[in-house]
């Protein structure tokens, strides 16, 4: 009789599998194992009235291979949302890449569910603007729309100091991580089980400007197509209708015609640069939002993406290194708390949410090695200056070294 | 965008409103724009070429004297040596110093090959200039500052505006700033408190150490 792992859950292995990116073949080949047998734990196949489950040893390599605690292939999948995922994205984004960050997504979701159990959060506090038939929106009620947003929040027309604060502040669960695609910049939902909105950031970017935009894209999507069906979201012409309404509820909530327009002594690029200290949205952004207001006209706004190309700002704006980007602290501020106030323990934090502990940190925002201190080196000495560390090289390699040949092919 | 020493930067905002700037933009563009229309509607499009830099230049130092007069500095026509021509100074007196602005049409920002041919900038740069040689710059009696703007061919509207200090060899810039960045109120923002702090569930058991 076969010696299978009890409770072991072939979701949860498909999921490891599609998050290292590897497939059943690759995986297969790595514990080495048959392909067939990969497929029959994921799709949980049953041999005669048991489950096809991988041997202890098994699970061993699995888990090793994969760099994913045992444990996680052992718990009972999290119940997935029914409301529909917001991706800001582009449409090259591959299905492999939005899995990923779905599964990282889920990952949040559920971390955020333990943290509930043991502290109140912000409750969440957004306005709904009760669209359940967005092609009925017009730019006017957009822009209306994220003037109410403000409104809402009792914010002026001035530029926000912080979006992803003002979000916390008001009950939206944020957090940054690599979503290891270029092509996926945000995700957002709404939990239909607590109404509770989550949105995660790409850490790719490194641009405080583009990563503000991006999170009051996602606040769009929770404000105007909260009461959207799955159906009408995934759909590749109303995702592209939705998605220009969000970026438009963006623009407008972030510059305000008429403050903005305001500012604006001269729409240049140097005009546009020097606004971005100010605003804090991207150049790119702000020429767009003039040819919406109809500031600019279309063949200027064109003359001005030539010459924006021709200075390499499409790679990287002017200001993308000095403004400082934006950081949740909600998620890691109640861990911190939970252990300080030993309510929880580290241990139990792995224990309960059994995935890599460098996602983990990634997610709540917890420093590395915040989870593992024992497996990390926490200071690595360097030299200060390059001259003395190429003086050092050159000593030691005068000393004991020589030169081997590689071997050439005869 | 911008360098320079934060003394001269201090100087130079501590004593003149964003609002100088913004009109100066707003004037140089104005007079780029009558430069170009006017010039296109009474000549042919050979002379047009020909007059518009001498036909701009006279309206911007019309409306950069009208502007600095607005402000109630002192905007003057000055004539050279020889009394062949004029250029328009503003001089603006800042807690003991003396800043000196004249404009200067450029093809880029940076743009010094122009500069050097006007004797009277060298002088005003010797002149005033002369103490960053010495690194003693709150000593010195004064800055000489040059607006600087320019516009892409056939543009209707200049593409940039900068106010350039040059050094006294005239051959570097001391500082260099976008007039849009010094018109522009920067802490007028929406300041927003972080106050999203957890609160721990009542009756939570803690471990035992």
């Amino acid at each position: 009789m076969r010696q299978g792992m009890p409770g072991f859950n072939g979701k949860r292995l498909k999921e490891a599998r599609d998050m290292r990116g590897l497939t059943s073949t690759s995986l297969a080949e790595m514990v080495g194992i048959s392909k067939q047998a990969i497929s029959r734990y994921e799709k949980g196949e049953v041999d005669g009235k048991t489950p096809f489950t991988p041997r202890p040893e098994t699970l061993d390599r699995i888990s090793s291979v994969l760099n994913f605690p045992k444990a996680f292939f052992l718990q009972a999948s999290y119940i997935h949302n029914n409301t529909p995922i917001h991706y800001r994205s582009l449409s090259t984004a591959t299905k492999g890449a939005r899995q990923r960050a779905e599964s990282k997504f889920t990952w949040f979701q559920e971390i955020a569910d333990l943290l509930k159990q043991y502290v109140d959060l912000p409750a969440p506090n957004l306005p709904s603007f009760d669209v359940t038939d967005h092609t009925k929106l017009s730019a006017q009620d957009i822009e209306d729309f994220a003037a109410a947003t403000r409104r809402h929040w009792n914010l002026g027309d001035r530029p926000i100091s912080n979006v992803v604060t003002l979000l916390e502040n008001n009950g939206v669960m944020v957090s940054r991580i690599d979503l290891e695609a270029d092509t996926l910049d945000a995700l957002s939902q709404y939990a239909d089980y607590d109404s509770i909105p989550y949105v995660f950031l790409s850490s790719s970017k490194q641009s405080a400007a583009r990563s503000k935009f991006d999170l009051s894209h996602e606040l769009a999507h929770l404000c105007l197509h909260n009461l959207l069906s799955k159906g009408v979201c995934q759909n590749q012409k109303t995702h592209s209708e939705i998605e220009k309404q969000a970026h438009r509820f963006a623009s407008a909530f972030l510059l305000p015609a008429q403050s903005f327009t305001k500012d604006l002594i001269s729409p240049t690029l140097d005009g546009f640069w020097a606004l971005k200290d100010k605003w804090q949205v991207s150049i790119k952004a702000m020429i767009v939002r003039c040819r919406d207001l109809e500031i600019i006209e279309d063949d200027y706004a064109r003359t001005l993406f030539i010459n924006y190309n021709r200075r390499g700002w499409a790679k990287r704006e002017p200001l993308d290194d000095k403004l400082p980007i934006e950081q949740p602290k909600l998620l890691r501020r109640s861990f911190e708390l939970l252990v300080k106030e030993n309510i929880i323990t580290v241990d139990d934090i792995t224990t309960q949410l059994p995935y890599p502990e460098s996602a983990l940190e990634e997610i709540i925002g917890l420093p590395k090695g915040f989870l593992s201190p024992r497996n990390n080196v926490e200071y690595l000495p360097t030299l200060k200056r390059p001259q003395a560390r190429e003086a050092l090289i050159a000593k030691d390699s005068a000393k004991d070294s020589k030169i081997i040949q590689f071997p050439t092919k005869i | 965008m911008n360098f320079g020493s934060e003394t001269l930067l201090n100087t130079i905002t501590g004593s003149i409103s964003r609002d100088f700037f913004k009109d100066v933009i707003t004037g140089l563009n104005g007079a780029h724009r009558k430069a170009v229309t006017d010039c296109e509607a009474n000549f042919s499009q050979e002379v047009a070429k020909d007059c518009f830099p001498i036909y701009r230049r006279a309206m911007v130092e019309d409306a950069i004297k009208g502007i600095g007069r607005n402000y109630g500095f002192n905007a003057r026509s000055v004539p050279n040596k020889s009394k062949s021509s004029s250029h328009v100074e503003i001089e603006i007196e800042s807690e003991g110093k003396r800043l000196i602005f004249t404009t200067l049409a450029v093809y880029n920002c940076y743009d010094m090959s122009k500069f050097r041919k006007a004797n009277f900038r060298k002088t005003l740069a010797e002149e005033a200039q002369l103490s960053f040689f010495k690194d003693i710059i709150d000593d010195g009696d004064g800055y000489y500052g040059l607006i600087l703007y320019g516009a892409k061919p056939q543009s209707k509207d200049i593409n940039f505006a900068y106010l350039g200090f040059p050094t006294a060899n005239c051959k570097e810039w001391y500082g260099h700033y976008n007039l849009n960045d010094l018109a522009l109120q920067k802490d007028d923002v929406e300041m927003i408190k972080d106050v999203a702090n957890p609160m721990l569930k009542k009756n939570l058991v803690k471990k035992e150490q």
